[in-house]
């Protein structure tokens, strides 16, 4: 059991059998989830606390640790904002979960449903008419100065009058118990995959809690926004294309956008991944282009086209927004709906909500003020250390500042800013908001301040919540300002828990005729297939490396002279990069090899170092995510975890422990993908990788080791074995009686041995064979015929002839033939890649200019 | 009244081939009040396979074309025959005083002066800089009126910079005129615009260009065997008056409007995206001859 650290801090003394919500004390006069005012638990939560009290606080604390746990072999990331060099937070999950009743959760998806209709007419006006800026019931500064209004975009009106598809806000409830909404998330609403993961997380950690409450699945809601993409094609096609356009593993959120695609099994495609022409956006596949009917972005609209809009972008496509007009690929959410984004615009939503729609808004804003309105900007002025108080357009100068944060200097200078600008400022009240028990990691839940996000989708019949949500809580107590999970908070699962006489709304099946049956899922791209292939090739260096290393290792160690042993030379030359058949190895002394070696174990910069290729295949990986099983997924990131973790770690070093572990590890990745991935095109790929690599590998074992001075003692031929792991199929044929022309029958031209380069290079033709060939190529490609070359080769070579030795003592028949084959299958990878792969990313801007 | 053949010939060649190209240009010129395009012509090579003409946000001509087949040249070539008619005879002294024009805009009712309000918001190419302020500040008194306020300042900004040609590029940030007082049409339109937007007067980015040989007896304009760039002011009584402060003077017969916009990012002649093709350069010839008739 953990104590608490600091008997000072943590004054809660844990004991076995007190509930985690033993001591929790909301701060009077705030409104708590749990407890009302008098210290009662509320209805909806009595299921959870009962057996929150049943539990323990010591187990819950446990289950936590779980958590933990699977958030980081799930890999779930969180990449803050700005931060594009790839520092991935961890994405923190708290067990205990928020729960909302379905009274009220109704009431909010009102609001909402409410709320999304109001955002949509709004867009429509500002990209149609502009009747409310000439009315002058929004403010055209608001608009014609805001850099998320996409003057390109004018015009393009989406079908149905929907721009916002996907929606979310944050909600934060008053002391009154009403909810408030603080932000709309329009632009690109992320989220949902978070919400996901969280609800998978806290149902594994609790499952006997979520059996009791029985909350309302999540599940629906994405066969929900599958059909609402759907509604978005347009053209008459037995199989439309829908992407999910990515800014790419950097970006904050790719994690959820790797999710998505799993989830929905639509491609993830970045900017490079997508072309137009003929006013259409295609797909670059390793089949060639496809027409993509619909493009679920997670880029901002101005990235989405360099020739319209921001043309510093690399992360769209150029001709998107043509595409787009001409009515040839819908995208969602519509370009340029992040124009009400503006944090200024609820100071206007509830006058428009009444013009436009006749009615209140039923969920309201936080209170805002835009100081561009004369009262509003004197209000703001005198109340400005309780407000806070943002700029108008997100992206300019910075982010939110709290009034209460700030002291008299600072408050004077932002003063003087507003004054100066006063259309550029906006406040918002400063709500104290409710409180929900949170968990500490020493002692028991305490009471936070957070922000639930809800989240939309548009259907045939109107807009639907997520019957969940995504809560975020803030890191600290009286922490009434900011919650993001940037600045170290944690999240929630939420649950929604229906009466049990509540009949749910009606959730017919879509597709209720029988299904179309299909083979292959999302089409493979060719920056896909670009990694997957790589990420063979990685996994099986890796793996090459490792036996290389062991074998090495554990030689030196005991060897008993200050010299490098002959039969140790040709493996040596293949570690450190050397010719075959070079004497350079011999001259090193073997603390000065032990060092050499110890390098290629540990150091990540050393260039063919066994770390570089892992981390080489978990960044390959990394890009494919969605391609890959989960459980693949998780022991790559265990992996490169633990390589990079003993990094530091100089003493107490253990290399054959090291090596040992590693070597599991990538057994485990390769025997997880060869059970769970389809044998479709991603697998060919990652296969045809992984057998060109080992082929390769295999070859320049047997050229080196047949190039050595050296007549190839038992010991060489030992060692050549285990490198190429075929040590016991060879005891299991010959004993211990050594002999070169078995050895290199069972390493060249058994095929029936799957370490034997003929295994590797019949199934690379076979890969080859079945790969898709352009409509304008002939059938039988350079790149099948080089294939089928070496297998024939390879098919074709006779043991015994190949180990004649010439006056030297040599074997050059073989050797040649080792360099023949490894060449040749390099060659066969760079024809791949010029044919499948070719994907270059050079995008310049052209300009014009007058003088 | 003038009538002008204008003849704008760009042409890129490429160290390497170009896989595509997206392009979008603003060579049509204008068909509007005070000038009439009697014919345009833009011919392209390679022929594109598409080719869309459409009206932009500012009433500007735009063509959108793609050229997806390898290539190492490409010509944008266009022809157009215009006439511009003579403006309207204003008095600078008659117009609106600055401060007077600030209150209009200010409270701004109705169509036509909604869109002129879009002309006083900073855009991405013409911030409000202090810097703008404080040099215009003493030719842009309150009680001046509005337009001699403008040709004045026009007159420093002529007096003040010099033109010169390969000191700014067309990316350059409008602060580089300042440091270095040197700078084309280019710079000299957008800080114009950015000192005439700090004093609450709606300007906007004129693009297009000026006949190449004088009259007999008058100087040869700057600019004119390029395109050009100026000013277009809104004095409510009059409309949009349009100055020229590389040439320091009012525009009239001898200016030919292509495209109008908040700054040269809205109205590129040229502007696209290109993968592969290395190395590029360029070439533009620009020809604007006078016309004795239309035939």
């Amino acid at each position: 059991m953990r104590m608490p650290s600091h008997a000072a801090t943590d004054t809660v003394q844990v004991q076995t059998g007190i509930s985690i919500l033993n001591g929790y004390a909301p701060p009077s006069g705030a409104y708590d989830e749990v407890f009302d005012g008098v210290g009662n638990t509320r209805q909806h939560w009595s299921t959870v606390t009962d057996k929150l009290a049943q539990i323990g606080a010591d187990a819950f604390r446990q289950r936590a640790a779980q958590v933990r746990r699977i958030v980081q072999e799930n890999g779930v990331t969180y990449n803050a904002h700005g931060d594009t060099e790839g520092s991935h937070r961890q994405w923190v999950v708290d067990p205990l979960p928020m729960i909302v009743s379905y009274d009220e959760w109704s009431a909010i998806e009102r609001g909402m449903g409410q709320r999304v209709r109001l955002l949509n007419s709004v867009l429509a006006d500002i990209y149609g008419m502009q009747k409310l800026l000439r009315g002058g019931q929004l403010p055209a500064s608001l608009v014609h100065g805001n850099p998320h209004f996409l003057r390109p975009c004018h015009g393009l009106q989406p079908l149905g009058g929907v721009f916002v598809h996907l929606y979310a806000a944050d909600l934060a409830r008053a002391p009154d118990g009403s909810w408030r909404v603080l932000s709309d998330r329009i632009e690109v609403p992320s989220g949902i995959g978070y919400a996901l993961e969280n609800r998978f997380i806290t149902q594994q950690a609790l499952p006997d809690v979520f059996r009791a409450a029985g909350p309302v699945r999540l599940r629906p809601f994405f066969q929900r926004m599958l059909e609402s993409f759907e509604t978005l094609v347009q053209r008459r096609t037995e199989q439309p294309c829908i992407v999910l356009l990515s800014p790419g593993p950097n970006f904050e959120s790719y994690f959820e956008q790797a999710f998505f695609a799993r989830n929905l099994g639509y491609p993830l495609v970045e900017g490079a991944d997508l072309t137009t022409r003929d006013n259409r956006v295609y797909l670059k596949t390793v089949a060639g282009l496809k027409q993509v009917d619909v493009i679920m972005r997670n880029v901002s609209s101005l990235g989405c086209d360099p020739l319209e809009l921001d043309s510093t972008s690399t992360l769209g496509v150029s001709g998107l927004v043509q595409a787009a007009r001409a009515g040839n690929v819908a995208v969602a959410n519509s370009l340029g709906a992040g124009v009400m984004e503006s944090p200024a615009m609820p100071a206007f939503l509830g006058g428009l909500c009444k013009q436009m729609l006749g009615e209140d808004l039923s969920v309201p804003s936080a209170q805002t003020w835009w100081c561009g309105r004369g009262e509003d900007l004197d209000y703001v002025r005198r109340n400005l250390s309780q407000l806070v108080v943002k700029p108008v357009f997100r992206n300019r100068s910075g982010e939110a500042m709290f009034g209460p944060l700030l002291d008299r200097n600072s408050l004077e200078q932002l003063d003087a800013r507003i004054a100066a600008s006063p259309n550029s400022w906006c406040a918002q009240e400063m709500l104290s908001s409710a409180t929900v028990p949170a968990l500490e990691e020493h002692g028991l839940a305490q009471p936070r301040n957070f922000l639930m996000r809800v989240f939309m989708v548009a259907t045939k019949n109107g807009y639907e919540m997520m019957p969940g949500a995504l809560t975020r809580v803030a890191p600290k107590s009286g922490g009434c300002c900011s919650v993001s999970m940037a600045e170290g908070g944690t999240s929630k699962d939420t649950w929604m828990i229906a009466p049990p006489d509540m009949p749910l709304r009606d959730h017919p099946l879509p597709h209720t005729g029988p299904v179309r049956i299909r083979r292959s899922t999302a089409e493979l791209t060719s920056r896909d297939a670009d990694n997957l292939f790589w990420m063979g090739r990685y996994m099986e260096r890796a793996d090459s490396m490792t036996r290389l290393l062991r074998v090495l290792i554990s030689e030196v160690q005991d060897c008993p002279d200050a010299t490098v042993p002959p039969n140790l030379t040709p493996f040596l030359n293949i570690a450190f990069a050397l010719k075959p058949g070079s004497g350079e190895a011999d001259m090193m002394d073997l603390d000065e090899a032990e060092t050499k070696l110890d390098e290629l174990l540990y150091e990540p910069d050393a260039a063919a170092g066994l770390v570089s290729h892992i981390l080489a295949m978990h960044g390959t990986a990394a890009a494919v995510k969605e391609r890959l099983s989960l459980d693949a997924v998780g022991i790559i990131n265990q992996l490169a975890r633990q390589i990079t973790d003993e990094q530091d770690a100089a003493q107490g070093r253990n290399h054959g422990l090291r090596l040992n572990n590693i070597g599991m590890l990538l057994a485990g990745i390769a025997g997880t993908m060869a059970e769970n991935m389809t044998r479709a095109m991603d697998w060919r790929f990652l296969d045809l990788g992984r057998r060109i690599e080992r082929a390769h590998n295999i070859a320049e074992l047997l050229l080196h080791v047949f190039s050595a001075p050296a007549p190839h003692s038992d010991a060489m031929l030992a060692n050549l074995l285990i490198c190429a792991d075929s040590r016991y199929t060879y005891a299991s044929r010959y004993l211990t009686n050594l002999k070169a022309e078995a050895v290199v029958d069972l390493l060249l031209t058994d095929a029936s041995n799957p370490r034997s380069i003929a295994f590797q290079t019949q199934a690379i033709a076979a890969h080859v064979a079945n790969l898709p060939v352009a409509a304008i190529e002939e059938p039988q490609t350079r790149r099948r015929r080089l294939a089928l070359f070496i297998a024939s080769e390879v098919d074709l070579a006779d043991v015994r002839e190949l180990l004649t030795p010439d006056s030297e003592g040599q074997v050059p028949m073989l050797t040649r033939l080792m360099a023949r084959v490894s060449d040749r299958l390099l060659a066969l990878s760079e024809q791949l890649a010029s044919h499948y792969f070719a994907h270059s990313d050079n995008k310049r801007i052209l300009s014009s200019r007058s003088f | 009244m003038a009538n002008y053949r204008v003849h704008h010939k760009t042409i890129y060649d490429y160290e390497n081939e170009v896989q595509t190209s997206h392009l979008a240009v603003h060579l049509e010129p204008l068909n509007t009040w005070g000038q009439i395009l009697h014919n345009f012509r833009l011919d392209i090579r390679p022929v594109p396979r598409d080719l869309t003409r459409r009206v932009d946000y500012f009433g500007n001509a735009t063509q959108i074309f793609n050229l997806s087949e390898p290539h190492r040249h490409l010509e944008v070539d266009a022809q157009s025959l215009v006439t511009v008619h003579p403006r309207n005879v204003i008095a600078p002294q008659n117009t609106f005083s600055c401060a007077q024009l600030r209150s209009i805009m200010e409270n701004v009712a109705g169509d036509d002066l909604l869109q002129a309000a879009e002309f006083l918001l900073p855009s991405p190419r013409v911030p409000l800089l202090a810097a703008a302020r404080d040099f215009a500040a003493p030719v842009m008194q309150d009680e001046r009126p509005a337009l001699d306020a403008a040709l004045a300042l026009c007159a420093k900004i002529h007096s003040d910079f010099k033109f010169k040609r390969g000191v700014t590029d067309a990316h350059s940030p409008i602060e580089h005129l300042l440091r270095h007082k040197q700078g084309v049409c280019q710079d000299f339109a957008h800080f114009a615009i950015s000192c005439l937007r700090c004093f609450g007067i709606p300007a906007a980015y004129m693009s297009g260009y000026i006949r190449t040989s004088p009259p007999p007896g008058r100087p040869r304009l700057i600019g004119a065997d390029a395109s050009h760039a100026w000013v277009s002011i809104m004095i409510p009584q009059y409309g949009w008056v349009e100055i020229d402060p590389t040439n320091n003077c009012l525009v009239n017969e001898d200016h030919i409007a292509v495209a109008k916009g908040r700054d040269y990012g809205d109205v590129s002649l040229i502007r696209g995206s290109v993968l592969g093709g290395g190395k590029q350069t360029i070439k533009v010839a620009v020809t604007v001859e006078p016309m004795t008739s239309l035939a």
